[in-house]
């Protein structure tokens, strides 16, 4: 049976891809609180806000499951894959703790909805997961 | 009282045996990418693991993993 494993390039596209989610939606946050608390939000910061929360989704499922929609090698999802998603879970959920108490303390001197906060912690939370797979992905080679 | 580490000879043991990583991996239907994680002693692996590897090579789990 002929054995494939993660190429480097494609643990360097995740991290990328983690890192560029965190980067746009902060700067997606820190554009829509320019706007005034009561105003309607338009379509496209609707659209925007779903599309990355989607993205985010994504990159955390990926990260700490072995969900996938094409068949693919089992020996790609062994015992040490697992062990990894499941770190990468619990750091995920450590850093949308940590998010969650930014936004906290963020809220105490700024006005800070639900809809701008809730996508910023998915990311920080879906990014978190993603970095310490890659990291412990990149420990076999 | 400090707690045993975990004792590999798992490398000696595939050289011995004539293996790469891939070719041991292969046999046991994991990634390469494990078994040199198990061999530094990185990654502990199941019992199951263990009994495969120890299946694939040969030899008995204790001449693999031992307390050290």
């Amino acid at each position: 049976m002929l054995v494939r494993e993660a190429s480097p390039e494609r643990r360097r596209r995740v991290l990328i891809m983690a890192v560029a989610l965190l980067l746009v939606v902060g700067g997606g946050v820190i554009t829509s609180l320019a706007h005034a608390a009561d105003e309607t939000p338009r379509l496209v910061e609707i659209a925007r806000g779903l599309a990355f929360v989607f993205l985010a989704l994504v990159v955390g499922l990926r990260a700490t499951t072995g969900f996938t929609l094409l068949k693919r090698d089992p020996a790609m999802n062994d015992e040490l894959t697992r062990a990894n998603r499941a770190s990468a879970a619990r750091a995920g959920f450590w850093a949308m703790m940590i998010g969650a108490v930014a936004a906290l303390v963020a809220s105490m001197y700024t006005t800070l909805t639900l809809a701008e906060a809730a996508p910023l912690l998915l990311v920080v939370g879906a990014a978190g997961a993603a970095v310490r797979f890659v990291i412990l992905e990149a420990r076999g080679e | 009282m400090t707690e045993p580490a975990l004792g590999v000879r798992l490398k000696e043991l595939r050289a011995a045996a004539g293996l790469t990583q891939a070719e041991l991996a292969a046999r046991v239907s994991v990634s390469r990418k494990t078994i040199n994680t198990v061999e530094n002693g990185v990654f502990i692996p199941s019992t199951l693991l263990a009994l495969k590897l120890a299946r694939a090579l040969g030899v008995r789990v204790e001449d693999l993993f031992y307390l050290d």
